[in-house]
C-alpha cells in the first residue's frame, strides 16, 4: 500500500517540478516573482483543450503547438510588463504580474465561464496496469516520464548550450554579463519565453486528466513557489528534486493524516527544512 | 507644536472620509466600499511596517488577521465578551505567535523568509478550516449580540450595539473603524520618525550596516512583526464584524494576504500613506469597474481591473505616491525658480 | 593648546608612562575551510594613537577587521577591549562597548538622507529624535555635510559617500573608530582631507585603527604601523622604522612608496 502512494506521489512529483523549474527560471535568474506562472499553466491547459476540442488533436500531439504558443506568451509578457518594472523593488515587479495573472485569469472566464472543461477518450486512457501487485494509471506514467525529459531538456540547455551559460552568466551577475557582451535584455526574454514553455509542456502532459477551468492552477502556482526555495533559487536540479519530495510528502501525508492535510505536511515540511538549510536543500 | 504642514495630506483624506460617506457617497454601497478601505489599509499599514520599513517581505499577513477574527469572533459568540477585548486579546495572541514563530525564521533572508510566512498562514488555513471547535469547513457566523442576551431591554439595544460594534448601522460602524484607521495611523507615523524607526530602516537598507552602529537586528525585526501583527489582527476583527461570517477560506488564504501587499505597493511601499492611498485608489476602481460592467459574473471588471493594475505599475513604478513625490519636486523646483528669477 | 607637543604613545623616546592599552589582539586565526586568512596576528593599540594596519592584497586585513569588530569569530585567538574579552560577540554589542568600523565597500543607507544617515548612529546613546537630529548636526558640520543633509544616500559622490559613512559612525560616539580603505578612490585634496579629519578625531581622544593602501597619507599620521602578509604579521613599527624594513620592502612597499620616496 505505502508503494502504491509513494508511486503516485513521486509521478504527481515529476509534474510539479517541471511547473517549478519553469518558476524557478524567472524566479532564480530574473529576480522576479511572477505570479502569472500558474495562469501561464492555465492558458496551457485552455490551448490544449481548444485544439483538441476544435482539431481533435490530443494534447501530447500537441504538446509543440502548446509549447511555442506559451514560450511566446512569455515573451510577450517580458516584452511589455517585465522589462518596465526591472529597474524598481522585486514587489513592484509582483504587483505587475499579479495585475497580469488578474487579466489572464478572468479571461478564461470571460471567453470560456467558469465551468469545468473536459478532454474525453485521451490518446493514453486511464487505465491502470499492474506491477508489482501496485495498479500505476498509464497517462499519470507517461506525463511524468514526459515532465522528467522535458526537465533534463532544460537543464541540458541550460549546462549545454551558449545561450543557456550565458543565463546563468546573467542571473549571476548581471553588470559582469552586460560587459562581456552578453544582449542581457534578450537573455530575460529568452529566460521568460523558457520559463513559459516549461508550464506550457506541463499543461499539455496534465490536460487529459485534469479538469480545466479559471481556478484550476492556483494550488499549483502556490506549490511550485514552495519547491523552488525548497530547492534552493536559481538552482534546477534543486526544483526537480524539491518537486519529488513535495510530491512524495503530499500523497504520504494524505495517507497518513487525510486527504485534507496533505498539504500541510508539504508546508510543515518546508517550514523545517529551511531551519537547517537556510538556502534552500540544494542552494548556494 | 506639531507641524500641520507636514500632515496637510493626512487632514485632507481625513476630512474626505468624514465628509464623502456624508453627502455624496451616501449610499449602502458607498459605505461597504469606504469601510473596505479602511479595514485593508489598516492592515497594510501593519504590513507595510515590517515590510515597506523594515524590509522583511511577509505573504502570510492573512495569518495574523485570521487570528484576529478569529479570536474576538469566538469570545463574542461564545463568551459573550465585547469585540473592544476580543480585538485586544486577538492582537496579544498574534503578536505572541508573531514572535514565537518569527524568533527562529528570521535568519532566513529574501525570498526564503518570504515563503516561509506563506507557508505559516496555509498552515494555519488547513487547520482552522479542519477544527470542529471554530466551526471547521462551516465557519461562523457572527449572530447580532442582542439575539445573545436574548432577554436585554430594548433599551439597553443602543449601547449593546455599540458594545459589539454592531454593523447594521452602517455608518456608526464606518466612523469607529475611521477612529480606528486614524488611530493606527499615528502609531505608525509615531514609529516611523521615532528611534525604533530609524532603526527598521537601517535593517532595511543593510543589516551589516545596522549591526556596526549598535543595533540587533533579529530584536528590531522581532519588534515590527509583533507591532505588524496586533495590528493585522485588529483589522482582522473589524473586518469579521463588518462580514458577519468568517471561515478558514475567507480570512486565511494568500489572495488575502496578497490584498495588503497589493494596496500598499500599488499606493507607496515604505510611505505612511501607501496604504490608505493604494486601498482608495485599489476600491474605488473595483467600485467603478464593477458599475460600469454590471459585475454580470463575466469576469471582464476583473480583467479591466488587472490591466489597470500593470498599466499604474509600469509608468509609475514608485506606486501612486511616487508620483506624488513627482508633482512635489516639480512644484518646488518652480517655486525655487521663480525665486531666483524675482 | 595647539601648541603643545604632541607625544606619540608608541615611541619609546617620547612616551615614558606605561603603556594604556585600549585593543588587544591575541594571536587571532581565522579559516574559512582551508584558506587561511589571518594567521597568529597579535598587537595592540594604544589609547588615543593612530595605528595603520597595512599589506598587499589579500593580506587579511578586512578579515582581521571582521573578526575584530564581531562580523565573524576568529577561529582561534583573543580579542581584548579595555581589558575585557570581546571575543566572537556579535557586531551590535561589540558597536555598544565603544568599538565602530566602517566598510571598505561604502554601505550608505540609501534611501534615507544624510541628515537621517547620521542620526541612526547617533541614535546608539539616545532615543530622543531631538537629542540625536542635535548630535548630527555636530557631526555634519565636523565632516562639512551640512550643506548635503537633506539629500539621499544613494545620489551621493563618492566622496560623500565616504564621509557619511564616516560620519555615521562617529555619531556612535566609539572609543575606537576603525576605518577600511576610508581614502581609496579619493583624489589628493579629497585625500587630504580625510588625514586632517582623522587627526581632528584622534586630537579629540578618539583612537583609530585604519587599514589603507595608499602609504603617502598613512605614513605621516600614523603613529604604529602594523604590516601584513598572507595572513601574518610580518613587521609592526613606528612609520620611520617601517619604512626601512627589508622584509616589508620586499612584501609590499618596495615599488611604490620607496620608489616615491626616492622622487621627491
Amino acid at each position: 500500500m505505502i508503494g502504491q502512494i509513494l508511486i503516485n506521489g513521486l509521478l504527481n512529483g515529476f509534474v510539479y517540478a517541471l511547473v517549478a523549474v519553469g518558476l524557478s527560471l524567472t524566479w532564480g535568474v530574473m529576480d522576479i516573482v511572477n505570479f502569472a506562472h500558474g495562469e501561464f499553466l492555465l492558458w496551457g491547459m485552455y490551448a490544449a483543450f481548444w485544439i483538441w476540442s476544435l482539431v481533435g488533436l490530443d494534447p501530447l500531439i500537441s504538446l509543440p503547438i502548446i509549447v511555442v504558443l506559451i514560450f511566446a506568451l512569455g515573451v510577450l509578457t517580458y516584452l511589455i510588463v517585465i522589462r518596465r518594472v526591472l529597474k524598481v523593488s522585486g514587489l513592484t515587479a509582483l504587483l505587475a504580474t499579479f495585475g497580469l495573472s488578474m487579466v489572464l485569469k478572468n479571461l478564461t472566464q470571460f471567453f470560456w465561464t467558469a465551468n469545468y472543461k473536459n478532454i474525453t477518450n485521451p490518446l493514453v486512457s486511464n487505465k491502470s496496469f499492474k506491477v508489482l501487485g501496485m495498479y500505476i494509471r498509464q497517462d499519470y506514467v507517461v506525463a511524468a516520464v514526459g515532465a522528467l525529459l522535458l526537465t533534463m531538456l532544460v537543464m541540458a540547455f541550460m549546462n549545454k548550450t551558449k545561450t543557456g551559460v550565458a543565463i546563468k552568466a546573467t542571473s549571476m551577475n548581471k553588470q559582469a554579463a552586460q560587459l562581456m557582451g552578453i544582449d542581457t535584455s534578450r537573455i530575460y526574454a529568452i529566460t521568460f519565453g523558457l520559463s513559459g514553455a516549461c508550464v506550457g509542456a506541463a499543461a499539455a502532459l496534465m490536460a487529459s486528466f485534469t479538469p480545466i477551468y479559471p481556478e484550476a492552477c492556483a494550488l499549483y502556482s502556490t506549490l511550485a513557489f514552495v519547491i523552488v526555495a525548497l530547492g534552493g533559487f536559481g538552482n534546477i536540479k534543486g526544483a526537480l528534486y524539491a518537486g519529488l519530495i513535495i510530491g512524495v510528502a503530499e500523497a504520504l501525508g494524505g495517507y497518513l493524516i487525510g486527504t485534507s492535510y496533505k498539504y500541510l505536511v508539504v508546508f510543515l515540511i518546508y517550514l523545517i527544512v529551511i531551519q537547517i538549510r537556510p538556502r534552500g536543500l540544494f542552494g548556494w | 507644536m506639531v507641524n500641520l504642514k507636514k500632515y496637510r495630506l493626512a487632514l485632507i483624506l481625513l476630512a474626505a472620509f468624514i465628509l464623502i460617506p456624508l453627502t455624496i457617497g451616501n449610499t449602502t454601497d458607498v459605505h461597504n466600499v469606504i469601510i473596505y478601505i479602511l479595514i485593508y489599509a489598516m492592515v497594510g499599514e501593519a504590513w507595510n511596517l515590517i515590510t515597506g520599513f523594515t524590509g522583511q517581505t511577509s505573504f502570510g499577513h492573512a495569518a495574523y488577521f485570521g487570528i484576529g477574527a478569529y479570536t474576538s469572533t469566538i469570545m463574542l459568540q461564545y463568551y459573550h465578551i465585547t469585540p473592544w477585548i476580543g480585538m485586544l486579546v486577538g492582537g496579544l495572541i498574534a503578536a505572541a505567535l508573531a514572535f514565537v514563530i518569527n524568533f527562529q525564521m528570521f535568519k532566513l533572508k529574501g525570498h526564503y523568509f518570504a515563503i516561509a510566512t506563506l507557508c505559516v498562514a496555509e498552515i494555519l488555513k488547513t487547520i482552522f478550516s479542519k477544527w470542529k471547535w471554530v466551526g471547521a469547513g462551516d465557519g461562523i457566523a457572527l449572530t447580532p449580540i442582542v439575539a445573545l442576551i436574548p432577554d436585554a431591554p430594548k433599551s439597553a439595544w443602543g449601547k449593546i450595539a455599540w458594545l459589539s460594534l454592531d454593523v447594521r448601522n452602517r455608518l456608526p460602524f464606518l466612523f469607529t473603524t475611521l477612529a480606528m484607521f486614524v488611530i493606527v495611523f499615528i502609531v505608525c507615523a509615531a514609529l516611523e520618525n521615532s528611534k525604533i524607526g530609524f532603526y527598521w530602516k537601517a535593517i532595511r537598507e543593510s543589516h551589516e550596516v545596522a549591526e556596526s552602529i549598535g543595533i540587533n537586528p533579529r530584536n528590531y525585526k522581532l519588534l515590527a512583526m509583533c507591532i505588524s501583527a496586533f495590528i493585522a489582527a485588529i483589522g482582522g476583527t473589524f473586518f469579521a464584524q463588518f462580514f458577519k461570517y468568517i471561515d478558514a477560506i475567507t480570512v486565511f488564504p494568500m489572495s488575502v494576504s496578497m490584498i495588503f501587499v497589493l494596496v500598499t505597493v500599488l499606493g507607496g511601499l515604505g510611505n505612511i500613506y501607501g496604504p490608505i492611498i493604494g486601498a482608495v485608489i485599489y476600491y474605488s476602481l473595483d467600485l467603478i469597474m464593477r458599475r460600469l460592467t454590471g459585475s454580470s459574473g463575466s469576469g471582464l471588471d476583473q480583467v479591466v481591473f488587472g490591466a489597470l493594475i500593470v498599466l499604474i505599475t509600469c509608468t509609475e513604478p514608485l506606486g501612486i505616491m511616487g508620483i506624488v513625490e513627482k508633482v512635489k519636486a516639480r512644484l518646488l523646483k518652480k517655486k525655487e525658480g521663480g525665486k531666483e528669477n524675482g | 593648546m595647539a601648541d603643545a607637543v604632541r607625544v606619540n604613545p608608541y615611541n619609546p623616546a617620547e612616551n615614558s608612562k606605561p603603556v594604556d592599552e585600549l585593543l588587544k589582539i591575541q594571536n587571532i586565526t581565522k579559516k574559512f575551510g582551508s584558506l587561511v586568512a589571518n594567521e597568529d596576528v597579535t598587537f595592540s593599540i594604544h589609547h588615543g594613537s593612530i595605528v595603520s594596519l597595512i599589506g598587499p592584497n589579500g593580506a587579511g586585513k578586512t578579515t582581521l577587521f571582521n573578526s575584530i569588530s564581531g562580523y565573524y569569530p576568529p577561529t582561534s585567538g583573543k580579542v581584548y577591549f579595555e581589558g575585557k574579552d570581546i571575543t566572537g560577540k556579535p557586531a551590535y554589542e561589540i558597536c555598544k562597548l565603544g568599538i565602530t568600523r566602517t566598510f571598505q565597500v561604502v554601505k550608505t543607507l540609501k534611501e534615507m538622507t544624510v541628515e537621517e544617515n547620521i542620526m541612526t548612529g547617533a541614535f546608539l546613546h539616545t532615543g530622543s529624535r531631538r537629542q540625536a537630529q542635535k548630535d548630527a548636526a555636530a557631526i555634519l558640520e565636523m565632516t562639512g555635510l551640512s550643506d548635503k543633509k537633506g539629500i539621499k544616500g544613494g545620489s551621493l559622490t563618492i566622496i560623500d559617500k565616504k564621509r557619511v559613512e564616516i560620519a555615521r559612525a562617529l555619531a556612535t560616539k566609539p572609543k575606537l573608530l576603525m576605518l577600511d580603505e576610508c581614502m581609496a578612490g579619493l583624489n589628493q585634496t579629497e585625500i587630504k582631507d580625510v588625514m586632517n579629519l582623522c587627526l581632528r578625531l584622534r586630537d579629540e581622544g578618539i583612537t583609530l585603527l585604519i587599514v589603507e593602501h595608499i602609504m603617502e597619507a598613512i605614513m605621516p599620521i600614523s603613529d604604529w604601523i602594523v604590516v601584513l602578509n598572507a595572513g601574518k604579521k610580518i613587521a609592526e613599527g613606528l612609520p620611520q622604522d617601517i619604512v626601512d624594513n627589508e622584509e616589508v620592502i620586499k612584501a609590499y612597499l618596495g615599488d611604490r612608496y620607496n620608489a616615491e620616496s626616492k622622487k621627491s
